[in-house]
C-alpha cells in the first residue's frame, strides 16, 4: 500500500512539472475538440498527431496522447447529445436519451451530467489502475474465448433492452447488424465474404462510415424534412445547470455506470462498448419508470457516459501492466512509446516507474482539467444550437464528410456513408431503431471469432461454454435478462387477448 | 488525326517532363504510403524512414496510412500510382510475398513495383506457454509428433506470416498442429501468455517484452541467422529444420514505371540511412534490424520468397486432396 | 412535397427490407463453404444469420399484410437526394481537386437540400468552412489531402 502512495507521490512530482502540465492540458483540450468534431475519433487524431510528439520527451508525449484519448471521451458525448452523432460506439447509447433531452431544451443538463459523471468515473477508474492494476490484469488473463463469447451474448441481449418499440423489431435489427458485421475477410480461412468483390470491404464495413450514415447524416435529412419538430425550445435552453433533484436522480446511475465501466473496460475488444450498452440496459431495468427511457431520461445519459469514461481509464490496465494493447487506440499508444524508445511489456512498472506513475498522476490532473474546461464550455455548446439550422446543417455535413474520409484517407468510405445514410433514412421511416443494429454490428465479428475459436481450442467440445465458471455465469445472466425482457411482453400480449 | 497529334504532343511533353523531373526530383512533398494502420510495427518503420528521407532529400515526406486487407489495399494503391517518385511505399512481406500467392491480388509482386531496398528485418520467435514441458525445438517436435493435432498455435489470421511460418514448419518437420487464428499478432501473443493457445511464431517486437518478463518461453528464432536481440536463442534452421528461414521485412518500393534515376537517388539515401546510428537505435527499439539491399538483391529476395510460399501452398493443397 | 408511399404499413416494408437484404446476402454466401457446427466454414455464421433474418422478414410481412399497423412516414426526396449527392461529390473531388473545392461543391449541392437556405449565408458558411477545415485538418492535423488542386 505504501508503495502505491510513494508511487503516486512520485507520479505527481513528474506530472505536475509545468511542461508536463502543459502537455496534459494540450492533450485534454485537443481531445475535447476532436471528440466534438464528428467522425474524427481519438484513433485518427492520435495517429495524426503522433509525428508532432517526436520532439517531446516520451513521458510528456504519452501524457499528451493519453489526454487526447480520454479527453475525446468527454467531447464525444457533446455531438451525440447536441446533434445525435455518436463519434464512437461507446457514445451511441448516450445519443438515445441525450439527444431527446437536447430537443426538449435540456441540452445543458445532459452535457453537465455527462461531464460530471465522466469526471467521477474517470477518477475512480484511475484509482483502480493505481491500486489494482496488476491483479486485475491477471484476472483478464483468466478470460478465454468461451468467456468472451458469453460476454458478447450478454451484450447482445442487453441491446434488446435498448429498444423502445417492439422487442421483435429490435431483435431483427440486431440480426441485421450481425450480418453487416460479417462482411469482410474471414480470419479463419482468409476468404472474402459478401464483399461484392471490393477489396476496400475486405476489412469489413468501416464503423465510422456506418455510424455517420445511420445516425448523423440521416438525422440531418430528417431534420430538414420536419421544419417544425426540430426547433428547440429557446426559453428553456438557458437552464444549463441541472437542479439538485436531477443530480440526485442521476447519482445512482453514475455509480452503477462507473462500476460497470471499470470492470468491463479492462477486458479487451468490446469491453467499453458493452459497458456503455449494458449500463443503459441496467438503468432501464432498475428504473421504476422505464417508459422515460428513450424520451429524455437523465439516467440514460449519466450511466453510459460514466461507464465509458471509467472504461477508457481502465482499458490502460492491460497495456500498462502486461504490455498488451486491447484496442486500436492502445495499439497506437504502443506505437508512440516504441517510437520514443520504450517497448511496453510486463516489466513496464518496474523498469519505467516514471512513465507508469507519471501517466497515472496525469490522468487525475487531466480529468480535473477536463471537467473544469468542459463545464463552462457547455454554455457555448448549447448556444451552438441557436445557430440557424440552415447554416448548422451545412457545417455538420462537411465535418462528417472530412471525418469519414480521414479514418482511412479513403473516398470509398464516403460512398459507404452515402449508402448507410439511405439505409438509416429508410429505417427512420419504418420506425426501426438503429442502436440495436449498431450493437449487432460491433459485436457480430467478435461473437463469431470467439465462438469458432472456443470450438477449435476445446477440440470441438461445445460443452466448453457451460464448463467454464465465467462463461456459465455470463450465460446465466444473459438468460435471466432475456426472460425479464420476454415475460412482460408475453403477459402484455395475454392481457391484450383477454381484452379482445 | 487531330486526336493522335494531341496524344503525341501530350506524350512528348509528358516524357520530357519525367526526365527533367527525375533529375531535379524531389521538387514537391513525397507521399510515403504505409499500407497498415498507424501504431503498428510497419508504421513505426515507415515513420522512421520518412523522418530520415525528409532530412536527406530536403523535401517533406508525408506518411500516408492506407490500411486494409493485410496491406493489400495500400500496396495496390502504390502499384497503380504514377511512377514520378512522389509516391513510394514502405511495403511488407505479407502483402508482397505472401498475398499474391495465397490470394488474388491485382498486382504482381515483382512486375508491378520497383523494389528499392529492404530497410528493416525482424525475425519471428517461437514462443510457448511456460506451463508446457517443452524447453527446446527438439522437445517441441517430439511433443507435437507424440500428440498430433493437440498442440494449438495462435496466428494473426489465415494468410498472414504467423500462420504461414508454422505451416511451413509443419510441412518441413512433419508435425501437425492446430491453427487458432486471432485478429492480429498482439492478441495471438497474449493468448500464448494466458495459455489459451500453446505456442506461436510471434514477431520479435511483440515477443521480446514477454520473453524478458518470463511470461513465455522462447525456443528459437525463425531467421536464417541468430538475432542480435536474443543471441542465445538458436535458429530453427540450426536445430530441427535445416534451411528453414522466415523473416518479416519492410522495404521501400516504388511503382513499376518509376525512372531509374529516381530509384538510384532513393537507394543512395536508404544506404545512408542503414548506416545512421540513430535510425539503428530507433529500429532496435521496435525489435527490428536495420538493413540495406540493392534494388537487384531486393527483387531476387522477393522472387525467392514467392517461390517458397507457392511450393508450400501446393504441398498443403495436395495433402488435403 | 408529395408523399410517395401511402399504401402498406411499416411492418410490411420493414419485413420487405429484411427479406431483400437476406436474399442479397444469401446470393453472396452461396459460394462459401458452410461446414458443420464443430467445424465451421466461413459461410456458417453468415448463412445462419441470413436465414434468421429472412424468417423474421417473412413474419413481419405476414403481420403487415394481416394487421393494420402504423403507416410509413412520408418520404421527402429533396433533402435525401441533395445531401447524398453532395457526399458523392465530396468523395469524388477531395483527392482530385483538393479540399477547398470539394467543400465548396458539397456546400453548394447541399444548399438545395433545404428550402430555408439563402445563397449569401450558404456562400459565407462554405467559404469559412473551407478556410477553417484547411487550417484544422490539413495544416494542424496534417491529413494527406491537398488544399487546392
Amino acid at each position: 500500500m505504501m508503495d502505491i502512495f510513494a508511487g503516486l507521490g512520485h507520479g505527481f512530482s513528474i506530472a505536475a512539472t509545468p511542461l508536463n502540465l502543459l502537455f496534459c492540458l494540450v492533450g485534454a483540450v485537443c481531445g475535447t475538440l476532436i471528440g466534438v468534431l464528428p467522425g474524427l475519433g481519438p484513433v485518427a487524431t492520435i495517429s495524426l498527431l503522433l509525428p508532432a510528439t517526436y520532439a517531446l520527451d516520451p513521458i510528456g508525449a504519452i501524457i499528451m496522447l493519453a489526454g487526447i484519448y480520454y479527453g475525446a471521451q468527454y467531447g464525444g458525448s457533446t455531438t451525440a447529445i447536441l446533434v445525435n452523432i455518436p463519434g464512437e460506439s461507446t457514445s451511441v447509447v448516450t445519443a438515445i436519451d441525450g439527444y431527446k433531452m437536447a430537443q426538449q431544451g435540456r441540452a445543458g443538463e445532459a452535457l453537465a451530467i455527462a461531464a460530471i459523471g465522466s469526471f467521477i468515473a474517470g477518477c475512480f477508474g484511475t484509482v483502480v489502475i493505481a491500486l489494482l492494476g496488476p491483479p486485475l490484469a491477471l484476472m483478464t488473463q483468466k478470460f478465454a474465448s468461451p468467456d468472451y463469447f458469453s460476454l458478447m451474448v450478454l451484450g447482445l441481449v442487453s441491446a434488446v433492452v435498448l429498444a423502445n418499440g417492439s422487442a421483435f423489431r429490435a431483435v431483427a435489427m440486431i440480426f441485421l447488424g450481425l450480418l453487416l458485421g460479417m462482411v469482410g475477410m474471414d480470419i479463419n480461412t482468409g476468404e472474402a465474404r459478401m464483399t461484392f468483390g471490393l477489396i476496400e470491404l475486405s476489412d469489413g464495413i468501416n464503423f465510422v462510415a456506418l455510424v455517420m450514415g445511420l445516425f448523423g447524416v440521416a438525422e440531418v435529412i430528417s431534420n430538414l424534412e420536419n421544419v417544425s419538430t426540430r426547433i428547440v425550445n429557446h426559453s428553456k435552453i438557458n437552464s444549463i445547470w441541472p437542479s439538485f433533484k436531477v443530480l440526485r436522480g442521476a447519482w445512482g446511475a453514475v455509480t452503477r455506470g462507473t462500476l460497470l465501466g471499470t470492470l468491463f473496460g479492462i477486458l479487451p475488444g468490446g469491453g467499453a462498448t458493452i459497458a456503455s450498452f449494458s449500463s443503459y440496459a441496467l438503468e432501464k431495468r432498475v428504473s421504476k419508470t422505464p417508459e422515460r427511457f428513450g424520451n429524455g431520461a437523465i439516467e440514460g445519459v449519466a450511466g453510459p457516459e460514466s461507464a465509458n469514461n471509467a472504461a477508457a481509464q481502465t482499458s490502460f490496465v492491460p497495456l500498462l501492466t502486461m504490455g498488451i494493447p486491447t484496442s486500436a487506440t492502445m495499439a497506437l499508444l504502443v506505437g508512440a512509446l516504441t517510437l520514443h524508445g520504450i517497448a511496453p511489456g510486463p516489466t513496464i512498472i518496474s523498469r519505467q516507474p516514471d512513465l507508469f506513475w507519471g501517466l497515472i498522476a496525469s490522468m487525475f490532473l487531466g480529468n480535473a482539467m477536463l471537467v473544469i474546461i468542459n463545464l463552462p464550455m457547455i454554455g457555448i455548446w448549447v448556444r451552438l444550437l441557436n445557430v440557424p439550422y440552415r447554416i448548422l446543417y451545412l457545417v455538420i455535413l462537411v465535418v462528417c464528410a472530412i471525418g469519414v474520409f480521414s479514418v482511412n484517407n479513403s473516398s470509398f468510405d464516403i460512398y459507404m456513408t452515402v449508402g448507410f445514410t439511405a439505409l438509416g433514412y429508410i429505417l427512420r421511416k419504418l420506425d426501426a431503431e438503429p442502436a440495436p443494429l449498431l450493437m449487432g454490428f460491433v459485436l457480430g465479428p467478435m461473437v463469431e471469432e470467439n465462438f469458432r475459436r472456443s470450438l477449435i481450442t476445446s477440440h470441438g467440445d461445445p460443452m466448453v461454454f457451460l464448463q467454464r465458471p465465467i462463461s456459465l455465469t455470463l450465460l446465466l445472466l444473459s438468460a435471466a435478462l432475456l426472460i425479464s425482457i420476454v415475460m412482460p411482453s408475453i403477459s402484455k400480449r395475454r392481457g391484450e387477448v383477454f381484452q379482445e | 488525326m487531330k486526336r493522335l497529334l494531341v496524344a503525341a504532343l501530350l506524350m512528348g511533353t509528358g516524357l520530357s517532363a519525367t526526365t527533367a523531373s527525375a533529375q531535379e526530383w524531389p521538387t514537391k512533398p513525397i507521399k510515403l504510403v504505409v499500407p497498415y494502420a498507424p501504431g503498428g510495427y510497419t508504421d513505426a518503420v515507415g515513420r522512421i524512414t520518412a523522418r530520415f528521407l525528409e532530412k536527406e532529400l530536403g523535401q517533406t515526406v508525408i506518411v500516408d496510412n492506407r490500411a486494409g486487407a493485410g496491406g493489400i489495399v495500400g500496396s495496390d494503391l502504390v502499384s497503380k500510382s504514377p511512377g514520378d517518385g512522389y509516391t513510394l511505399c514502405v511495403c511488407s512481406v505479407g502483402a508482397i510475398s505472401i498475398a499474391p500467392v495465397a490470394q488474388t491480388t491485382s498486382y504482381d509482386p515483382v512486375k508491378s513495383f520497383k523494389p528499392i531496398s529492404v530497410v528493416s528485418t525482424i525475425p519471428q520467435t517461437v514462443i510457448v506457454n511456460p506451463s508446457l514441458p517443452i524447453n527446446s525445438m527438439e522437445d517441441l517436435v517430439k511433443y507435437a509428433k507424440a500428440n498430433p493435432g493437440k498442440l494449438t498455435y495462435g496466428s494473426s489470421g489465415a494468410g498472414g506470416l504467423m500462420y504461414f511460418s508454422v505451416a511451413l514448419f509443419d510441412a518441413r518437420v512433419g508435425t501437425k498442429m492446430t491453427h487458432v487464428p486471432f485478429k492480429g499478432g498482439s492478441p495471438a501473443t497474449a493468448a500464448v501468455v494466458a495459455g489459451e493457445v500453446n505456442l506461436s511464431f510471434t514477431n520479435m517486437t511483440d515477443a521480446l517484452p514477454q520473453i524478458e518478463a518470463n511470461t513465455v518461453r522462447a525456443l528459437a528464432v525463425t531467421s536464417a541467422t541468430r538475432s542480435e536481440f536474443t543471441p542465445k536463442l538458436p535458429t530453427v534452421a540450426e536445430t530441427v529444420s535445416p534451411g528453414y528461414a522466415v523473416e518479416s521485412w519492410n522495404g521501400v518500393m516504388a511503382p513499376a514505371s518509376t525512372p531509374d534515376a529516381i530509384v538510384e537517388k532513393v537507394s543512395a539515401a536508404l544506404k545512408k540511412m542503414a548506416a545512421d546510428p540513430e535510425v539503428k537505435k530507433n529500429m532496435a527499439v521496435a525489435g527490428a534490424s536495420t538493413v540495406f539491399t540493392t534494388p537487384a538483391e531486393y527483387t531476387a529476395q522477393i522472387t525467392k520468397e514467392v517461390e517458397q510460399w507457392r511450393t508450400l501452398l501446393k504441398e498443403i493443397s495436395e495433402k488435403k486432396t | 412535397m408529395k408523399s410517395i408511399a401511402q399504401r402498406g404499413n411499416s411492418d410490411f416494408y420493414s419485413g420487405l427490407l429484411l427479406v431483400v437484404v437476406a436474399v442479397v446476402a444469401l446470393l453472396y454466401i452461396r459460394t462459401l463453404t458452410i461446414g458443420t457446427v464443430l467445424e465451421m466454414g466461413p459461410g456458417y455464421f453468415p448463412l445462419g444469420l441470413a436465414l434468421i433474418l429472412l424468417g423474421m422478414g417473412l413474419v413481419m410481412i405476414v403481420k403487415g399484410v394481416t394487421t393494420e399497423g402504423v403507416s410509413v412516414g412520408r418520404l421527402h426526396l429533396r433533402p435525401l437526394f441533395f445531401v447524398l449527392l453532395s457526399f458523392v461529390a465530396f468523395g469524388l473531388l477531395v483527392e482530385r481537386a483538393g479540399l477547398v473545392i470539394a467543400i465548396l461543391v458539397q456546400v453548394g449541392l447541399s444548399h438545395f437540400a433545404s428550402r430555408e437556405t439563402t445563397w449569401l449565408a450558404s456562400a459565407i458558411t462554405g467559404g469559412l468552412l473551407a478556410i477553417a477545415s484547411s487550417v484544422v485538418f490539413v495544416w494542424l492535423l496534417k491529413i494527406p489531402v491537398s488544399v487546392l488542386p
